[in-house]
């Protein structure tokens, strides 16, 4: 387990540290792309992604960073495509929203609010079809829960028995509106289980529980071909896009600023890494960490531009 | 040689490509069911299985990200729709999702796969049953879209379609479905992006899209017993477009006239007279003209339903015009090809 957890922090470390990057550097405007940072909800990314490893392809949304970070550890190409350089992974075309690299497992992330469900059920499709025991992740906020697309996505993933495994990262926002603004429903346990899907809460913002309840789900995704749903409560540092801190901003409630103190996701880690290693060996983890962001940031930096002629080149495939 | 029906030909494809590659598989809202989708999907169901032919919960919208992930993962999904309307409702993943996703790989991951859509007119379908929607999806960057007029080009290019590395839309009109076609033994393919010359003529080029190009034959018959030999071009794939077919041909007539199966305005019709008039409008010795759907819905009553298609009586019509003729009158005569072999109601 130890090696696991230091696993999961090393993700969570990433991108928090990635992340806090980019808020230094984007008053610079040299990184055009509307970020929606991840800032706040590492923890159920970083788990996940440890839990299922290389078998999984993970679709997830325009608040990507983290996701991505936690899947592929692709620190060079998430900063380069972040700066529109050509060796960014999508020679930068893509910038934030829309980041993929589907050899290390992350297909694709998408600015439509549950437009990755339908996308990823195809993916469990496939893995279904071709006995591959891949799986198929999809991340989506609370908000996706009124799209049409999540309630086909759950109906045919429910039907045709899919190695689905759909991650509601429930922050309680979508933009700036409130969910009691927008939910007509009253619990969504009740939503799911109403379908033939199983159904795991968590509101510990703990990654060590998150990597528990995802190791039970991948017992059902691979032995059952059922989906599951796993609802990760979590809290949105930043504002919906951009890097001001939107927890001091009056609209939020006051118990999301102590929330943000007292369980912030990395905090409960380090205290529980630190059962296993010394704070030498875990500093020399971050440090490591450190180093691999600057890199990649001078990489990003001094890397050339795509040339103009590309524009209209692989609009199509061959 | 076999003589194929234009359905027959869909179903010769769809029994050939699953039969080469088992990544195909066949869905869709009554895939298996007892019509078959007109008979285009029969003996699917028996041959392949459930596993590579099935129904689906309607959802067009997540059955058409499923075709997407599903491609990205390596298979080649054929999705079909017995109406072209319901396709609207999947336009989130077709324009979002799938027409973009190689662009956003840098070029490098392919998108196989190929959503069937029939057009489907007449026996008062109405104004939710009886869409064209071409400029829909020709407008779109990403995709390729179909519409073949005859069972050889049917089979030859549906096969072309399943074994394309990008996205197709693949149009059907439903009048097609009993045009006949010797067809070669070998069930030939045909290229993505090549159109044809359906009949040779020197005075006009009629450039007809799907049904158009039977109602523009029977055009030119009448045309040509009033000395006016009429050029027919069919298109076949509306994007990517084989431009030079076109030019060359409006080159050696001078004029040109698109006979469009769908709304004139903002339609495909003015992109291929955008085109033309781009490139040779020097060359052009009258005014390009077009035409197409009556610029209102489709109505469901047979009389107002007749004068809301295009049809030959009124491409003879528009030509008279483009030769300063008198305008013939074909009302109450049974000149133009109204197919009288669907009778609804489905």
């Amino acid at each position: 387990m130890s090696i696991a957890l230091k696993e999961i922090y090393s993700r969570m470390y990433l991108i928090r540290r990635a992340e806090e990057k980019i808020c230094d550097l984007y008053p610079e405007d040299d990184m055009k792309t509307p970020m929606h940072m991840s800032m706040g909800q590492e923890a159920a990314p970083a788990a996940i992604a440890v839990a299922f490893g290389d078998k999984s392809r993970v679709v997830s949304t325009y608040r990507s960073h983290a996701p991505f970070l936690a899947q592929t550890r692709n620190v060079n190409k998430f900063f380069c495509e972040l700066y529109g350089k050509i060796n960014g992974t999508a020679r930068g075309r893509s910038g934030s929203m829309h980041l993929a690299d589907p050899e290390r497992g992350h297909i694709c992330s998408t600015a439509i609010v549950g437009a990755g469900l339908p996308m990823a059920l195809g993916i469990a499709f496939a893995s279904k079809y071709k006995s591959d025991e891949s799986v198929a992740i999809t991340y989506f906020g609370d908000g996706a829960i009124e799209e049409g697309g999540f309630w086909e996505a759950l109906n045919a993933a429910s039907l045709m028995r899919l190695p689905l495994l759909m991650v509601c990262e429930d922050n309680e926002y979508a933009v700036h509106t409130k969910k009691n603004e927008r939910r007509g429903f009253v619990s969504i346990s009740k939503i799911i289980d109403a379908f033939d899907c199983l159904y795991i809460f968590d509101d510990s913002n703990d990654a060590e529980q998150i990597y528990r309840k995802a190791l039970a789900a991948k017992q059902v995704l691979h032995k059952e071909y059922r989906p599951v749903f796993m609802h990760i409560k979590c809290l949105r540092y930043l504002e919906h896009v951009g890097i001001r801190n939107d927890i001091e901003d009056e609209y939020r409630f006051p118990s999301d600023k102590k929330f943000s103190l007292e369980y912030d996701a990395l905090k409960i880690m380090k205290i529980k890494l630190s059962g296993f290693y010394d704070s030498r060996s875990i500093g020399a983890l971050e440090a490591g960490i450190d180093e691999e962001i600057n890199t990649a940031v001078e990489l990003a930096k001094k890397s050339a531009l795509p040339k103009i002629a590309e524009l209209t080149s692989g609009v199509y495939f061959d | 040689m076999t003589e194929l029906t234009y359905c027959e030909a869909i179903n010769k494809a769809l029994h050939i490509e699953m039969e080469a590659d088992p990544n195909v598989f066949v869905y869709g809202i009554g895939v298996p069911d007892k019509v078959k989708i007109f008979g285009t999907t029969a003996g699917l169901l028996e041959r392949f299985g459930t596993r590579r032919c099935f129904d689906t919960p309607l959802s067009e919208d997540a059955m058409t990200g499923l075709a997407l992930g599903a491609a990205v993962s390596g298979l080649r999904p054929v999705h079909i729709h017995i109406r072209v309307d319901f396709l609207l409702l999947a336009l989130n993943q077709l324009v979002n999702m799938i027409s973009s996703y190689t662009y956003g790989s840098g070029g490098l991951v392919p998108v196989p796969l190929v959503i069937r859509a029939i057009i489907g007119r007449g026996w008062g379908q109405g104004y939710q049953h009886s869409k064209s929607l071409i400029s829909y999806f020709t407008h779109i960057p990403g995709l390729i879209v179909i519409a073949a007029s005859s069972p050889l080009d049917a089979l030859g290019l549906l096969r072309a379609a399943i074994q394309s590395n990008s996205p197709v839309i693949f149009l059907e009109h439903r009048w097609l479905y009993w045009a006949k076609e010797e067809v070669s033994d070998e069930f030939p393919i045909i290229e993505i992006g090549r159109g044809k010359i359906v009949k040779v003529g020197k005075d006009i080029t009629i450039v007809a899209i799907s049904w158009m190009v039977v109602e523009s034959i029977q055009a030119a018959n009448i045309l040509n017993e009033m000395g006016i030999d009429v050029e027919i071009i069919d298109p076949r794939t509306l994007r990517p477009l084989d431009l030079d077919l076109i030019l060359n041909s409006v080159s050696k007539t001078k004029r040109v006239l698109v006979a469009d199966c769908d709304w004139i305005n903002s339609g495909f019709s003015a992109e291929i007279l955008s085109l033309v008039s781009e490139n040779i409008m020097g060359e052009l010795i009258s005014p390009p003209m077009r035409v197409g759907f009556a610029d209102a819905p489709c109505p469901t009553v047979r009389i107002l339903e007749d004068e809301f298609y295009p049809n030959a009586g009124k491409i003879v019509n528009l030509v008279e015009k483009i030769f300063g003729r008198e305008i013939t009158n074909f009302d109450g005569l049974k000149i133009y090809s109204h197919e009288n072999k669907f009778k609804g109601p489905f």
